[in-house]
């Protein structure tokens, strides 16, 4: 999986591709807390590249999002194909995690 | 004095003064002096001695006369009237006038006056005849009310008493002194009185109640009309004080009683009198009447006056007294006849009494344990019993129940526990409203507790029999799923949920031929086990008959005349029957009597097979079905079910209905026969909420793959993989490899990479022990649009599928991760199972595909 970030405004989007399972979850965990030791408060993760998530993948969306949260930040997700979507449905995180369907909408007043 | 004797005294004066003065004249000497002066002191004083003494003698005549007379006056000044009858003058004092309102002086009383103008015509004859009656000496007083006439025009009573104080030597009045009174005002009393007197009578003749009233001195008795007619007699018919009352009226045996009662009062014993007795009436019939009286006048030596009294006709209340009595006795003569003991205490004195039952019930003679507390006899009770005795007791003392009741044991006089039902209540109580009187009752339940365990065993081994039915109807069922996983033409899946009664309904399918797959649903008529025992017999004879014939029609016909023949509890079954044709999805059915299924179709539209070929089978014999005939397509679905479903209800007694059915099969996209299935076993759940299901609820769905050249194409994948996470990848890639060569979705394959990394993570982590290495067999077939994944691993015994979901209605710091993988693995997948062969753990999973047209 390969991960890449850049700046929109205060934002930091950070881009996910392949796929998020176990084997990549820690890769991912690591490098958003990098980013956020850092002081970068604001996060959109794109999925628009990211073929699927387990549940692994969730965890670490989940920890980052709590985490940031109680720093005062917020993350948010967007770009989702349909195998991201379902899986966030049928896991309820569509209701946890605020979900955008694309970056321009997920970057709106973020 | 009269004034002839004055003048006879002069003379004879004069006359004693000339012969005394002779006397000394002629005769010498002091004797003759002193004769002569005797003589003349006897002549001058003589006649004035006899004068006075018979002025005093008139005199005191007069006073006596007054004094008698002013002794019976009683009111004021009395006029004086002094009448000399022989001259007619009379003398009278002003009081006289006064009284009637003249002036003294103002009037000249003169008989005639008198007569004339003063004494009022209608009283002329009554005194006028008290007059001479007085005179002629017939009467020592005379005595005459009247009324006069007075100045202004009113008339006065006036009560005249004179006496004759003077009369002739033949006894004839020469003088007479009479005093009046004015007595108006007595008279206007006299008038009230009368008037009242009048106005008691009238009460005393309205009331309801004899009244009888005694007066000793006129020794005359007044009795009411009522008096009497109550008797039933005319008022007067008989004398009251004659006896007649005693001796006739009043009832022997009362007889002594009432005499008593009536000498204890009269001799001061008692306040008053008052007795019941039995009067007999004029008819003959005896009356109840409660006589009272009272003395309520006695004279100075307290002999009764006036006595008063009355009858009050008590015949109603006697009679409510009898009958209560009776009712008493015959309440008595129940509790002595009943089984049951019976107890009465009185609260304050701690005494009970207990019948003989009471006593008997026990093993005691009665009156054994006389002399029980209430106490000891709670020790009677059994110990477990007896907390709770004491509490239902209290609860009743204290007001908090209105009776109690209780079954508890109670030791008899051999030792043994005996069940009794004790029961009680508080009859009465006192001012302070703590209980006075509780009465109760004992009843042997020993019997009634033994059939109770009677009972209770009965119930048990029905239970128990009942079980048997469940067992008879559940035992015939196909109940594995997936049933031909070897076949991919088609998918079917069934749910019988029983009521809690067996209920008869019934599903069955199986293989005609390799190419003819027959499949049914039925329902019984009726419950329990009889119900089961038919089912069984229904289902033996289609799947017997089935395996010549291929005609749903002529299975049915055959098998309704098998079961009518020997139908002697006239049960029916209704019953459902299709072959399909797995080559072609043309199929042929027969319904006989049951509800009609439906077809949903690939394209989302739902048809119902409404045709009815036939009557219930069983019901009448020799019967001939008719048949219809179809045609599934890819991805078609045939949903059969029972009345169950349809019939269900909620509490509120609504119905789930064949409109909410019809919903729910159009409106979802079901993607298995299963999750059809259950879905729709799931809502009819959810209608019921809670309430008892009524009958069994039974759904048999089957889903069409289609044409053959299509279902026939199978492909297989099979990987080996080592127990290490990295090779999870791998799998991935063979997989994903493999579907794009046959074609699988991206989605779909993309769902099974999550599932390989989930379940594939769980194994590696967690299903061994030890650190050794182990094989992950992992086979992928693809037949049609079924895509069917099998991990296997000979590690621990460990069913992913067993653990409760998450919930993931949980916010973020409520959530936990743990069983999160399961739980997408499960729903991202169409079918998930688990078993455990031979010490590996097998998970199977399925995706159906979309189909490709």
């Amino acid at each position: 999986m390969q991960i890449t970030e850049r700046e929109a405004g205060a934002v930091t989007v950070v881009d996910f591709e392949g796929h998020l399972d176990t084997n990549t979850a820690i890769e991912a965990q690591e490098h958003l807390d990098g980013l956020q030791d850092g002081g970068v408060q604001k996060i959109l993760v794109s999925f628009e590249k990211l073929d699927y998530i387990s549940s692994a993948g969730l965890r670490v969306l989940l920890v980052m999002a709590k985490r940031l949260g109680a720093s005062g930040g917020s993350l948010r997700v967007c770009g989702l194909n349909e195998t991201v979507s379902e899986v966030f449905e049928i896991s309820g995180f569509n209701v946890i995690l605020s979900v955008f369907g694309n970056e321009a909408e997920a970057l709106e007043g973020f | 004095m009269p004034n002839t004797r004055r003048i006879l005294l002069s003379l004879g004066a004069l006359t004693v003064l000339v012969v005394g003065a002779f006397v000394v004249v002629t005769v010498e000497g002091a004797s003759a002096a002193v004769i002569t002066i005797l003589i003349l002191l006897m002549i001058l004083i003589g006649p004035l001695v006899w004068q006075r003494t018979m002025g005093q003698t008139i005199a005191a005549r007069l006073q006596a006369s007054e004094e008698r007379l002013s002794c019976t006056t009683q009111e004021g000044d009395a006029g004086i009237w002094d009448w000399n009858i022989e001259t007619g003058e009379v003398n009278y004092n002003s009081r006289w006038q006064t009284m009637l309102g003249y002036e003294p002086g103002e009037i000249q009383p003169t008989l005639d006056f008198w007569k004339e103008k003063i004494l009022h015509p209608d009283d002329k004859p009554v005194v006028t005849q008290a007059m001479e009656a007085h005179a002629r000496g017939d009467t020592k007083l005379y005595e005459a009310t009247y009324r006069a006439r007075a100045k202004s025009g009113d008339w006065i009573w006036i009560l005249a008493r004179g006496e004759v104080v003077e009369r002739a030597e033949d006894g004839s009045p020469l003088r007479i002194v009479i005093t009046h009174v004015d007595v108006s005002e007595r008279k206007r009393i006299e008038e009230q009185l009368h008037q009242s007197e009048e106005r008691l009578k009238l009460v005393i003749e309205a009331t309801n109640d004899g009244v009888w009233d005694h007066c000793s001195t006129t020794g005359e008795t007044y009795y009411n009309s009522r008096w009497f007619t109550m008797l039933g007699y005319e008022p007067g018919a008989f004398d009251g004080s004659s006896g007649f009352f005693e001796s006739q009226i009043v009832h022997p045996e009362d007889l002594p009683r009432f005499e008593q009662g009536w000498t204890d009062h009269i001799e001061g014993r008692t306040p008053h009198y008052e007795t019941e007795l039995r009067a007999r009436a004029k008819t003959g019939e005896w009356i109840w009447i409660l006589a009272r009286g009272k003395i309520v006048s006695r004279d100075e030596n307290n002999a009764p006056l006036r006595v008063v009294g009355t009858h009050v006709d008590i015949s109603e209340r006697k009679r409510i007294e009898e009958q209560l009595s009776e009712s008493e006795e015959r309440l008595k003569f129940a509790i002595e006849g009943s089984n049951d003991g019976v107890w009465d205490c009185q609260v304050d004195t701690g005494q009970t009494y207990r019948n003989s039952r009471w006593y008997t019930m026990l093993g005691y003679e009665p009156g054994e344990l006389e002399g029980l507390s209430w106490s000891e006899e709670t020790q009677m009770a059994h110990p477990e019993d007896r907390p709770r005795f004491e509490q239902v007791w209290t609860d009743h003392m204290e007001g908090r129940t209105p009776s109690y009741e209780m079954e508890l044991r109670v030791r008899t006089k051999s030792g043994e526990w005996l069940w009794i039902l004790s029961r009680g209540k508080i009859v009465s109580r006192d001012e302070n409203n703590a209980p006075l009187r509780v009465v109760g009752t004992h009843v042997d339940i020993s019997e009634r507790k033994r059939m109770e365990a009677e009972l209770e065993k009965a119930r048990q081994r029905m239970a128990d029999e009942l079980d048997v039915g469940r067992e008879i109807q559940m035992g015939m069922l196909p109940l594995i799923f997936p049933a031909f996983p070897q076949r991919h033409e088609f998918s079917v899946f069934a749910s019988l949920n029983p009521a809690r009664e067996v209920g008869g309904d019934f599903y069955d399918f199986f293989f005609i031929d390799d190419d003819h797959f027959c499949f049914c649903v039925g329902d019984v008529s009726g419950k329990g086990v009889p119900a089961a025992l038919f089912m069984a017999v229904t289902h033996a004879l289609i799947e017997s008959r089935a395996t010549d014939d291929q005609s749903p029609a002529s299975i049915l016909a055959h098998v309704n005349g098998d079961i009518s023949r020997h139908n002697e509890a006239s049960m029916f079954v209704s019953v459902f029957l299709a072959i399909l044709d797995l080559r072609t999805g043309q199929f042929s059915y027969a319904n006989a009597g049951h509800n009609p299924p439906y077809i949903k179709r690939r394209d989302g539209t739902l048809d119902r097979l409404d045709q009815f070929h036939g009557p219930v089978i069983g019901a009448v014999e020799d019967l001939s079905y008719q048949e219809g005939s179809g045609c599934l397509s890819l991805g078609d679905m045939f949903f059969l079910f029972t009345d169950g479903v349809t019939e269900a209800m909620n509490r509120q007694k609504q119905l789930y209905g064949e409109e909410r059915l019809v919903d729910l099969l159009s409106s979802r996209d079901h993607k298995s026969a299963e999750s059809l299935t259950l879905a729709v076993v799931d809502d009819v759940q959810d209608f019921e909420a809670g309430a008892d299901q009524a009958d069994d609820v039974t759904i048999l769905s089957l889903q069409y793959f289609g044409a053959p050249e299509y279902v026939r194409q199978v492909v297989t994948l099979e990987i080996d993989v080592q127990n290490r996470l990295a090779e999870i990848d791998r799998v991935n890639r063979k997989f994903n490899a493999f579907a794009e060569a046959h074609s699988i979705p991206t989605r779909a394959a993309r769902s099974i990479n999550l599932v390989f990394d989930e379940l594939l993570n769980n194994i590696v982590s967690y299903a061994f022990e030890d650190e050794e290495s182990h094989v992950i067999r992992i086979r992928i077939e693809l037949a049609g649009h079924r895509l069917a994944v099998t991990i296997r691993d000979d590690g621990i015994p460990f069913n992913p599928f067993a653990r409760d979901r998450p919930d993931t209605s949980l916010s973020i710091e409520e959530r936990e991760i743990g069983g999160l993988g399961v739980h997408l693995v499960s729903n991202v997948m169409d079918e998930v199972s688990y078993s455990r062969p031979a010490s590996d753990n097998v998970v199977t999973l399925v995706k159906y595909l979309e189909p490709k047209d």
